[in-house]
């Protein structure tokens, strides 16, 4: 047992020492997601564009996606503090679940101002449309003539556009896939425990009045014991009936999650849907100016 | 005769919630070692297809003049040996795990190496099939280093798990093991450099 809680305890610390080490080596956090309804397709953290540019860029990005399920995501922050923007750009995309989830059809478009660096990164889905090869010709050969002379609202405009040229015709509009809801296993598990222990207990309590019974009356035993086994049988009967329940319930607040989602889906005439639960392999290419 | 009966009916349930608690616990084991073992395969495929690159590089940096060609060996028989160490994700051991991860890392240094000789060489930095290439390679050692960290979180959630009491009592009577890490080799953390001049 002591062996068994020196394993479980430095198991432990190595855990928390493989969570702090890629703490560590991540130094630009990706921020929390955001609120569904403040979910948009263009954040601006560097503030480069002006807001009329903004809302022209952003409802082109929604109009898109609208159209073809397909979310371009494009960050503008004002330095990478040190960060690889190959590491942050999918890892991004990743975290917040751009794209629709299945079908991963979720790019993300990471400028970085100070840096002068620019990428772009598709998801699982997308990756077959715009290759590294090819993005990174795009970035070369269109969008940092353009960095270079200071259009910057030129340049993410291009990039926009021949991201939807790679992707356009490939992905089909569709509803919202529901999440499929998943068993909780763990709450099985308990109620099966909560059975026994519930059962154990009421043998115990049954088995002493059965005694108490048995000493007073003789004539009532019989009758008495058969209501035990009965009883019994409407514990385990009931138990039963108990977890099931439970099974049920989870499954029913899964449903309630899932047609959540479909609700958003639907809501989504003219601005955004929110962000669908895309991956990211890791992959993109990138350029600097 | 019926009093019998009490002990037998209370000892078969809780063998049986038992058994259904163990089976529980076996299916998130099993559930954890599919995403761990379709991970490994993301990580695999990631080198398959740096492999795979490579060949096409090797094809054009040849074309170019008088390249150096200790370099460009070093890679290919770096590449060979690599291809032929494989993995069953099944069956993975730690002495396994390191030699793959060596004779990969093995890859990186000399294709790092390659890109960086080939600066020098003008007609290969204007040649737009070799720049694509090296959008490609970079981009998937970069899918290789998020593969890896995947991976490496899938084991520490199905170790996690595994080691963790009273699943572990579970777990050995089912024959999970505890699985290994993916650590990096000296220098295999780090992406191949690959500067852009423009």
């Amino acid at each position: 047992m002591n062996k068994l809680i020196n394993k479980t305890f430095s198991w432990g610390i190595t855990l928390v020492v493989l969570l702090l080490s890629q703490l560590a080596f991540a130094q630009f956090d990706v921020p929390p997601v955001p609120k569904l309804k403040d979910q948009k397709l263009l954040y601006d953290y560097a503030e480069l564009f002006s807001s009329n540019n903004q809302k022209q860029l952003e409802s082109k990005l929604h109009q898109y996606s609208n159209e073809t399920s397909t979310q371009i995501l494009v960050i503008i922050i004002p330095n990478l503090k040190g960060e690889d923007i190959n590491n942050l750009g999918p890892r991004w995309g990743h975290e917040w679940g751009i794209g629709e989830k299945g079908k991963d059809n979720g790019v993300v478009i990471l400028m970085s101002v100070e840096d002068r660096k620019i990428g772009i990164y598709p998801g699982y889905g997308a990756e077959q449309y715009i290759t590294a090869g090819q993005g990174g010709e795009l970035i070369r050969n269109e969008i940092i003539p353009y960095f270079k002379t200071g259009d910057y609202y030129g340049g993410i405009n291009t990039v926009v556009d021949g991201v939807t040229d790679m992707l356009n015709g490939k992905y089909v509009a569709s509803k919202k896939d529901t999440v499929r809801a998943d068993g909780d296993n763990e709450v099985g598990g308990l109620f099966c425990l909560f059975a026994i222990i519930f059962v154990i207990v009421g043998t115990i309590i049954f088995s002493k009045n059965d005694k108490n019974k048995g000493g007073k009356g003789g004539g009532n035993g019989g009758s008495n014991k058969r209501g035990f086994l009965s009883d019994l049988a409407d514990i385990i009967i009931l138990s039963n009936a108990g977890s099931s329940g439970g099974w049920s319930s989870s499954s029913r607040s899964g449903g309630g999650w899932s047609s959540g989602g479909g609700s958003f889906g639907g809501s989504s005439g003219g601005g955004f849907g929110g962000f669908g639960g895309g991956g990211f392999s890791g992959g993109g290419s990138s350029g600097s100016w | 005769m019926k009093k019998a009966l009490v002990p037998i009916i209370i000892l078969v349930v809780v063998i049986a919630g038992i058994f259904m608690y163990s089976v529980g616990i076996k299916n998130d084991i099993v559930a954890l070692s599919q995403t761990e073992q379709k991970q490994w395969a993301d990580v695999q495929a990631a080198y398959q297809r740096r492999n795979d690159l490579i060949g096409n590089l090797v094809k054009t940096v040849q074309g170019a003049a008088d390249f150096e060609k200790g370099t460009l060996e070093a890679v290919v028989k770096a590449r060979a040996e690599a291809t032929k160490v494989t993995i069953d994700p099944s069956n993975m051991t730690p002495e396994q795990l390191e030699n793959f991860n060596k004779v990969q890392s093995n890859v990186s240094s000399t294709l790092s190496k390659l890109l960086v000789v080939s600066e020098n060489y003008p007609e290969l930095k204007s040649n737009t099939n070799f720049l694509k290439l090296q959008d490609e390679l970079t981009s998937t050692e970069n899918t290789i280093q998020t593969q890896r960290v995947r991976f490496n979180n899938a084991i520490m959630d199905y170790n996690g798990y595994v080691l963790k009491f009273p699943n572990s009592i579970f777990a050995g009577m089912y024959g999970y093991k505890e699985k290994p890490y993916f650590n990096a080799v000296e220098g295999a953390d780090k992406p191949v450099e690959v500067e852009f001049n423009f």
